[in-house]
């Protein structure tokens, strides 16, 4: 049984592919993504996804609520930096970025139109927010021998837990 | 077992129009006609940003002695909760019907529509606000829930906007709650609400709420809704302020509502409603 995190995780991985099924087709692409990261592949696109900061909020519910947030970082690692022709990869990038703000917004309790995420889950408190994105970037990976591509969202999940139990 | 809950932040806000009955009619100032459903469901009010509807204080004087206060009394506020409704969106329907003006429209699809009107026709106004919630409760907290909100009886007048540069600025619109013996659907009454009289009322479910109005014909049998209702067991019918019952009175496929025995000629229908979120517009 996965806790709330690993299923966090789970969704995210599925909610992305989906975000971007449609509007990578039409590159002949397969959107993918995994629930770890660091992670790299050779087809594009994919995303990497992992825990980011919490914080509990002050003042809070109360003693016996405690408030969070979390934030999940998911990285859209378009395609190598250098790779195809100048502006056809930026282009490519701004779709999918469109496509995945859309479907974020459109899915704000963490679920998927098809498959096995249907409806909400319980430790969801409120909607995500998706908080900013870095814009379009080379990322940095120390360890990966290739120099990619793409732009990295942040996520804000609101949950509650209970002090006592 | 005590039901306990606990809400986030604020979803959807929903408005409909009351009688002089305080019996809802509907999001227009025309019920229904008999037969149909026609304008018969809470109309959506996007964009809701704050609402205030916090229940003033009672007022307490006290009369004092030499050394020591001799005895207190305790009086209902002078007013009702009221204060500024903040809207992040202007719904031009909404405006003229709070104030009884028109909207006129210009060639093409330009429209005016009027605010502070020399001669204000107050309209009474219902409000159903729902809101994403816990259960909080032994045995089940942390479950899935919904916190419905509804304001029976209420004014509302636009305000108008405090434009700045490079601010963003909400539509302002004051409001003004009082007490009502109705709850749109129902009256309130001892025997099931413990009073005669209410300014608001909060309503538990498992999904948002949708409240819908109809008129009988004598020969009617089915109303459609706008929304199709989680199920049979979670719309609650009312017929003339009575409470019906689902197989035994009514069946529901999809958003028909099926009564075995067609309500009379003038019956009010009202049906408050459990709607999935997902089939929501």
């Amino acid at each position: 049984m996965p806790n709330y995190i690993q299923d966090i995780m789970a969704r995210l991985v599925a909610m992305e592919k989906e975000s971007l099924e449609t509007v990578a087709a039409t590159n002949n692409q397969t959107p993918d993504a995994v629930a770890f990261w660091p992670y790299e592949q050779e087809s594009f696109p994919y995303f990497t996804n992992r825990l980011g900061a919490m914080s509990n909020l002050q003042p809070g519910y109360s003693t016996e609520v405690q408030d969070y947030r979390h934030t999940i970082l998911i990285r859209l690692v378009v395609d190598h930096w250098k790779a195809g022709f100048e502006g056809d990869k930026s282009d490519i990038a701004y779709q999918y970025l469109v496509a995945f703000e859309d479907y974020f917004r459109q899915h704000p309790m963490l679920t998927t139109d098809a498959g096995a995420y249907t409806s909400s889950p319980d430790y969801l408190f409120d909607e995500m927010i998706l908080t900013g994105h870095t814009g379009l970037i080379i990322f940095q990976n120390a360890g990966i021998n290739a120099m990619q591509y793409g732009i990295e969202f942040t996520l804000a999940l609101p949950y509650l837990r209970d002090s006592e139990n | 077992m005590a039901r306990e809950i606990i809400a986030a932040g604020f979803k959807y806000l929903r408005y409909g129009v009351i009688d002089n009955d305080g019996i809802f009619i509907g999001s227009t100032t025309t019920a229904p006609p008999a037969g149909t459903t026609t304008n018969g469901g809470m109309a959506r009010l996007a964009g809701a940003r704050t609402l205030p509807i916090q229940i003033a204080e009672p007022v307490v004087e006290a009369a004092d002695g030499d050394d020591e206060t001799l005895v207190t009394f305790e009086f209902d506020p002078a007013g009702l909760p009221n204060g500024v409704f903040e809207m992040a969106v202007r719904n031009n329907i909404f405006e003229a019907l709070i104030q009884g003006t028109r909207i006129h429209t210009l060639s093409g699809d330009a429209e005016v529509s009027v605010i502070d009107p020399a001669d204000r026709d107050s309209q009474t106004m219902c409000l159903l606000g729902s809101r994403r919630a816990k259960s909080w409760q032994s045995g089940e907290k942390g479950a899935k829930k919904w916190e419905n909100f509804y304001i029976p009886n209420c004014t509302m007048k636009p305000l108008g906007i405090s434009p700045q540069q490079r601010t963003y600025t909400p539509y302002n619109y004051s409001i003004a709650l009082s007490k009502s013996d109705m709850l749109g659907w129902t009256s309130v009454n001892i025997s099931e609400h413990g009073t005669t009289a209410v300014s608001a009322a909060y309503i538990d479910s498992d999904n948002p709420l949708h409240l819908h109005r109809a008129t009988g014909d004598g020969a009617t049998t089915t109303f459609d809704v706008d929304f199709p209702p989680v199920s049979g067991a979670k719309a609650h019918v009312f017929v003339d302020n009575v409470k019906q019952a689902v197989t035994t009175n009514y069946t529901l496929s999809g958003v028909q509502f099926t009564f075995l025995v067609a309500p009379d000629d003038g019956a009010v229908l009202d049906v408050l409603y459990e709607v999935d979120e997902a089939d929501i517009s």
